[in-house]
């Protein structure tokens, strides 16, 4: 029984020894930094990835919760329709400009009577 | 009482004969070489806060290595490039192994507890400082 119990201990032993032999890396000599180095960097990094996605997430949420868009401003109102005098004065100011022909004078001018 | 006496006796006796045997046990005398595996880590900055998560989330090597006899920790990253630390200062309390250390403008701490084998590494630089917690045991 013993020498059974002995037998096991040395085996289970044994193979712990080597597993750790496979998973202990030989020491290179051109080994960089590990606390300072390899562990400080990936802390660094993934604090400033974990940051980054909050910020993102945080953008995110605020948008969604964000109300919709203002609407657009209201165009200009129109300006306040003209009567047939003020429109007659202006096709007369517009006819001696020279802006338009005697033919189209009379014909606006028609047109502003026949809308009246 | 006078029950009670060699009942509180037998308790003394056995943590003073018991107790250290399970430390020795562990193997955890400062002089045996440890492999530890991480666990958590907390990470601090100057500005926003800290972060924590597990040693997995921060993409740590699970293992690093106490070699007492070349005076220094190691692990392999994730190319498989070995990386060390030297130790520039040890100290064996009853306790714990403390080791100290400094790198790339870094100073690191490791203390590990010897009846437990718990064990806290801080290391604190210009930008963030952190913390890893582990456990270690006998190679």
């Amino acid at each position: 029984m013993s020498i059974k119990t002995n037998f096991v201990s040395c085996t289970a032993a044994t193979l712990l020894v080597a597993t750790l032999s496979v998973v202990t890396p030989a020491l290179a000599s051109d080994a960089g930094a590990f606390i300072g180095g390899v562990l400080a960097t990936k802390v660094i990094s993934n604090m400033n990835r974990q940051t980054e996605a909050q910020e993102r997430q945080a953008y995110n949420s605020s948008r969604q919760a964000a109300p919709a868009p203002a609407p657009a401003p209201a165009p200009a109102p129109a300006p306040a329709a003209q009567t047939p005098e003020q429109r007659i004065a202006q096709l007369d100011k517009l006819a001696a400009g020279g802006y338009i022909t005697p033919e189209e004078y009379k014909a606006k001018k028609k047109a502003i009577i026949d809308s009246m | 009482m006078r029950n009670k006496l060699p009942s509180i006796m037998q308790v003394i006796g056995f943590m003073t004969f018991f107790l250290p045997a399970i430390g020795q046990a562990a193997g955890l005398d400062g002089k045996s070489n440890l492999v530890c595996a991480a666990v958590d880590v907390i990470a601090c900055t100057n500005g926003p806060g800290c972060r924590e998560g597990s040693a997995n989330s921060f993409e740590l090597p699970q293992f690093m290595f106490v070699d007492f006899k070349k005076q220094q920790i190691h692990a392999t990253d994730e190319t498989g490039l070995d990386v060390v630390s030297p130790i520039r200062n040890s100290e064996i309390t009853e306790q714990r192994i403390i080791l100290q250390g400094t790198e790339n403008h870094r100073g690191w701490s490791a203390s590990i507890d010897k009846a437990d084998g718990k064990m806290t590494v801080t290391s604190s630089g210009p930008d963030v400082s952190f913390m890893v917690f582990g456990a270690c045991t006998t190679r």
